[in-house]
């Protein structure tokens, strides 16, 4: 499985690799972001934003609610699942047709969404190497997302 | 008697009119953008070109699912509201039952499967006797490995899981036949055929406390 390691040496790093990763989006275009506090994801999502023109300045974390909508070129679903309780919840506000839906959804905190994973999307670890380092780590999961990682790079 | 029916519960908006004994207007809409948006108008669209008003509706029909969460959730408080206005009752009809009586082979065995993500179907099954479908069993969200396991005897296969899972149901050998894809939506036109029969069995919902049909899977217990 091919997967995309990168070393990001600030957090104008991670933004510009969100701003790539816009690139790359469609509709119906799933990225789950894996990874501790303060990892970056919300960092990432700003950059994503960007690169599709929304304004970052909206994107914000950790949220109060399950789900913030970006509308612009392309809607942005952003997930931050870290205060789910019960898959329930998200189901109710849509979840399902978000992801499959006319936008990009992102979600953040995507290891506590448990069984509702969906089944094929891009899938971004980011971990903690120093206080201004990270590692991310791109890879394809299902059959819809297996080049991505490379396409990423050639970018 | 006039009755409006709609079903929300797909990515396809379908409503009916009824009147005087028969079907006056119909809608199919692929649904864009916002439904809570575009619900209204389309009600209104297809009563004035049925030159009636909403004050001349006897009865609203809707279906109450399972399916698109938030679609279910604006189609019905469009009708409770409109319905607690004008005080008149609504009939509520589950969205399989409507996909079911879409199928016209009779004296089978039909089932219905609706893709529900990730590997899950919602499903029921119904056994059609001279022209009376009568439903066995629950309303159920199950992995299609499951639901097929529980088919016994050849079916009659409709709804949009059919084309996610037709390999799946022609290998188990519990196909009898798959149904055209026309064929697979509810269409609102036999939600008055459905609503009408439970009008005549006085069957009308309570206002206040119907709900859609949501079906969650129980087994998806979140990670911590
Ligand atoms: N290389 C880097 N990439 C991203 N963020 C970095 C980097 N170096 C330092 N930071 C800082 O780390 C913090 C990351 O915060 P951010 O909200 O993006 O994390 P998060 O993963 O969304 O956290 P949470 O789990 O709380 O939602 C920011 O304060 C950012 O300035
Ligand atoms: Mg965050």
């Amino acid at each position: 499985m091919p997967e995309l390691r990168i070393n990001s040496k600030s957090s104008k790093d991670t933004i510009k690799l969100g701003r790539q990763l816009a690139k790359v989006v469609s509709p119906e275009f799933i990225i789950c972001l894996f990874g501790d506090l303060g990892t970056g994801k919300t960092t990432l999502v700003k950059g994503i934003a960007e690169g599709l023109k929304l304004s970052a300045s909206k994107v914000n974390s950790p949220s109060f609610v399950l789900m913030n909508i970006y509308e612009g070129r392309m809607p942005l679903y952003h997930f931050d699942l870290y205060r789910l309780e019960g898959t329930k919840s998200i189901l109710e506000i849509g979840y399902d047709e978000f992801l499959y839906g006319k936008g990009v959804a992102v979600i953040e905190w995507a290891e506590r969404a448990g069984k509702m994973i969906p089944e094929e999307y891009l899938k971004i670890t980011l971990a903690h190497k120093t206080e201004n380092e990270r590692v991310i780590i791109i890879k394809g999961i299902g059959e819809k997302y297996r080049g991505i990682p490379g396409r990423i790079k050639q970018l | 008697m006039n009755i409006l029916a709609i079903d929300t519960s797909t990515a396809n908006l379908t409503l009916a009119l009824f009147s005087e004994g028969k079907i006056i207007a119909k809608r199919n809409k692929k649904s864009q953008g916002i439904l809570s948006e575009s619900i209204i108008p389309i009600i209104d669209g297809a009563l004035k070109k049925a030159v009636l008003s909403l004050s001349d509706i006897d009865c609203f029909a809707v279906g109450l699912g399972p399916g698109s969460f938030t679609g279910l959730r604006v189609g019905l408080a469009t009708i409770k509201g409109f319905a607690t206005a004008l005080k008149i009752p609504i009939i509520g009809v589950s969205s399989l039952d409507i996909i079911a009586s879409n199928v016209r082979k009779d004296n089978v065995q039909i089932c219905i499967v609706l893709d529900a993500r990730r590997g899950n179907v919602f499903a029921a099954i119904y056994n059609k006797e001279n022209g009376v479908l009568k439903r066995s069993g629950e309303y159920f969200l199950a992995p299609i490995d499951e639901l097929l396991k529980r088919i016994k005897k050849q079916a009659v296969f409709c709804g949009d899981g059919v084309s996610i899972y037709k390999d799946k149901i022609i290998n188990s050998g519990k196909a009898l036949l798959i149904e055209e894809e026309k064929n697979w939506f509810p269409k609102a036109e036999n939600l008055i055929m459905l609503a009408l029969k439970k009008a005549a069995l006085k069957e009308f919902a309570n206002n206040d406390t119907l709900k859609p049909l949501y079906l969650y899977p129980d087994d998806c217990q979140v990670q911590k």
